[in-house]
């Protein structure tokens, strides 16, 4: 008899598999963080209002936010934390825009207010934000371009850029304080990454501060050194 | 049994059918495996489609062109394609752009959706494929007009086909047309141009060429060098102005072109104003200038934007640095070689200069004035690349110059009321790739008659000489202040 329930129930498990026509997403909503024109090459952004020739008080960050799941047919709101690791303070390094994910969009540029505090001479504040949960949204799908949150260190002072990394050192040399002020300078220019500038750019770009460097060297007789006392060269 | 029963029934039944029957295919037959038109004119190809087995099936069709990337396209740009027709025949006025493309013909059977495939090379040729480009003034403004190789002659092209006209007075024009570069830069008084030559298409002026653009606009030249294997391409395209050179990147080599040209090239030595041309040093990684500020020759390396002074090699035949004189015309010549004319006071000099070599100095010859008239009051000068000619006009006179006898003749001499323009003569550019029999067998001599522009040519002969009578003739243009010729794209 137990046999016979035992076949029974293989056989009932048997026909109880169905095909699953289609597999779609059918989790909660979620968002995260991703690459953009000011987050450019990771999770973390220094900003920097000296190096981003920045004249007023305030300057304003775009951080791309995507969606894991199907675009909305309404406006719908998010969340967003400050992570608990944040040494910067709202109202006086940052301030924070309403939280709305738009319509018929699957990704949007989240506007960040940093606001230039005197102190940011001296120090580099840090703002985490973070993605969290509410009624719409979730955490979204990570991987290496795709975030729960992000760094972003505000400071006023000259700051090695986070997009400085292997191309721009084999573009322009090792980073040194003068030498990206030189380049700003002569540019006109802060944003130097190799992502973000044509060949073209980067080459013209190149010529213009080996020139000023020659012309430093004619007029006082010795190369132009940076904070380490090396010569500066690109 | 029950169980058996159950386990016999969750079996998986194989429905396979591995009966195999024929199915009724469209089998395409056309007369041609290429075909080659001419842009905005009609291609038609009406292809035969027989049925395998039977006739009853429909068919939908689709005709797309797409461009093949060449194995040499070191260029970052998309490739062409587009759906030309969905009809069984071709029957359609070809918009797309002049290149080299395949054309796919695609019948799908509605019953079975089984395809069938043919593939053709198609040609789209540009209305102004080759010929010459005719640069002149009409009305108080500049205009460009095009003198193709079958003598049809287009005239009024800025206005016709950009529906606005260029500012200022036209000066000077040069082609660029070499593998992706198909352009000619046209600088006026005022502005500065890059026309696309399939179409003439003003491209962009100088807002948008210029990070800064210059107060004025003088003498000008527009070109490239030519770097060798693989690329047989410009690394860099070179804009001269009123001395001043920049730069702007070659799509053939860096991958794209920039768009806009570098600053200023930075000379260590001070200022420098450059004579508008430019040759090739030793397998084009670097190129060679003029400087008349200080008589002498400079150089610049590919993807660079600094002047610096040439050293001097040991078989040099002179120092380059050390010229000191004034440079009023250049021009290719024989062998690859480059000719400067050189004036130092009342002395006139043919200042040869040797590419893609090691060292860049060849001979220097002294014009003997006495047996070369009017050489002192020439300033349009063109040579030949198949003997050590040059063709120098004087009003309206044309005379050859024979480097080797060092002695020029008169060959031509227009009615008093001309006066020459300028001159062409038809042989290879400096960097395109192309070659034609007949270079050195015929001359472009622009000439104007108060406000009005014709062109001539004239067969030539080995000697230098010229047919008695012009082949053709061609009339209607404004005065004419420049001719360059526009080969075929690559």
């Amino acid at each position: 008899m137990k046999k016979i329930y035992l076949f029974t129930l293989l056989a009932t498990l048997l026909y109880s598999c169905e095909k699953n026509e289609y597999l779609t997403y059918a989790e909660k909503d979620g968002l995260s963080f991703t690459l953009g024109k000011d987050l450019i090459t990771r999770d973390s952004i220094v900003f920097s209002f000296v190096t981003n020739a920045v004249k007023g008080n305030h300057d304003t960050l775009w951080i791309p936010i995507t969606l894991t799941g199907g675009a909305a047919e309404t406006d719908q709101p998010f969340l967003l934390r400050i992570g608990a690791a944040s040494t910067a303070k709202e109202g006086i390094h940052f301030r924070l825009t309403e939280t709305v994910f738009p319509a018929h969009q699957v990704t949007f540029e989240y506007p960040v207010i940093l606001l230039r505090s005197a102190d940011l001479v001296k120090e580099t504040y840090k703002l985490t934000l973070e993605i969290a949960e509410n009624d719409y949204y979730t955490v979204g799908a990570l991987s290496q371009r795709f975030y729960p949150s992000i760094r972003i260190h505000i400071t006023d002072q000259v700051i090695k850029p986070t997009w400085w990394g292997f191309s721009e050192n084999h573009y322009y040399g090792p980073y040194s304080k003068a030498k990206y002020l030189l380049m700003i300078e002569v540019c006109g220019v802060s944003n130097f990454s190799s992502v973000f500038l044509s060949s073209s750019q980067i080459l013209n770009y190149r010529e213009l501060v080996r020139a000023a460097l020659k012309e430093y060297e004619k007029k006082h007789g010795e190369p132009l050194r940076d904070e380490n006392n090396q010569a500066i060269t690109i | 049994m029950l169980a058996s029963f159950t386990l016999l029934e969750s079996c998986y039944k194989d429905n396979n059918n591995y009966v195999v029957d024929d199915i009724n295919q469209a089998n395409i037959s056309i007369a041609a495996d290429s075909y080659a038109v001419m842009r905005l004119s009609e291609l038609s190809i009406v292809p035969d489609i027989i049925s395998s087995i039977h006739d009853n099936d429909s068919y939908t069709y689709e005709w797309k062109v797409f461009e093949p990337k060449e194995r040499d396209d070191y260029t970052g740009r998309v490739s062409y394609s587009e759906i030309l027709a969905t009809a069984k025949d071709l029957k359609e006025i070809i918009y797309t752009p002049p290149g080299k493309y395949m054309l796919l013909y695609t019948v799908t059977n509605n019953t079975t959706g089984v395809k069938s495939f043919k593939t053709f090379s198609l040609i789209v040729n540009s209305g102004f494929y080759e010929g010459l480009v005719v640069g002149y003034q009409k009305d108080n403004h500049a205009e460009l007009g095009f003198i193709r190789t079958d003598g049809v002659i287009s005239y009024d092209l800025i206005q016709t086909l950009n529906g606005e006209a260029l500012e200022g007075t036209l000066q000077e024009m040069n082609t660029l047309i070499v593998k992706s570069l198909r352009r000619m830069a046209v600088t006026t008084s005022s502005n500065h141009y890059h026309i696309d030559m399939d179409g003439f298409k003003i491209m962009q002026d100088k807002t948008s060429l210029f990070s800064t653009s210059p107060m004025d606009f003088g003498r000008s030249f527009f070109g490239g060098n030519k770097m060798g294997r693989p690329y047989h391409a410009p690394s860099d395209i070179f804009y001269i102005n009123s001395g001043r050179l920049y730069a702007d990147t070659g799509p053939d080599f860096v991958g794209s072109i920039g768009g806009m040209y570098s600053q200023a090239f930075y000379y260590s030595a001070g200022d420098y104003e450059l004579y508008p041309f430019l040759f090739n040093g030793r397998s084009a990684s670097i190129i060679y200038f003029y400087d008349n500020l200080n008589g002498k020759f400079l150089q610049s390396g590919f993807n660079k934007r600094t002047l610096t002074d040439v050293p001097f090699h040991a078989t040099d035949k002179f120092d380059p640095s050390n010229v000191k004189k004034n440079a009023i015309a250049a021009m290719l010549g024989y062998n690859n070689n480059v000719y400067y004319v050189m004036q130092d006071g009342s002395n006139y000099y043919i200042y040869t200069m040797i590419q893609y070599n090691s060292y860049m100095a060849g001979d220097i010859q002294s014009v003997d004035l006495s047996n070369a008239p009017e050489l002192d009051q020439a300033r349009i000068f063109d040579a030949r690349s198949d003997q050590r000619y040059i063709y120098y006009a004087v009003k309206n006179k044309l005379y050859l110059y024979n480097l080797v006898a060092n002695s020029a003749r008169l060959v031509l001499t227009l009615s008093a009321s001309e006066e020459i323009a300028d001159i062409h003569v038809y042989r290879s550019n400096m960097w395109q790739n192309t070659s034609e029999d007949d270079f050195n067998k015929r001359i472009y001599i622009a000439s104007n008659r108060g406000e009005s522009g014709k062109v001539y040519q004239y067969g030539t002969l080995e000697d230098g000489s010229l047919l008695n009578r012009a082949e053709r003739e061609f009339e209607g243009f404004g005065k004419i202040a420049d001719v360059d010729y526009r080969n075929v794209n690559e």
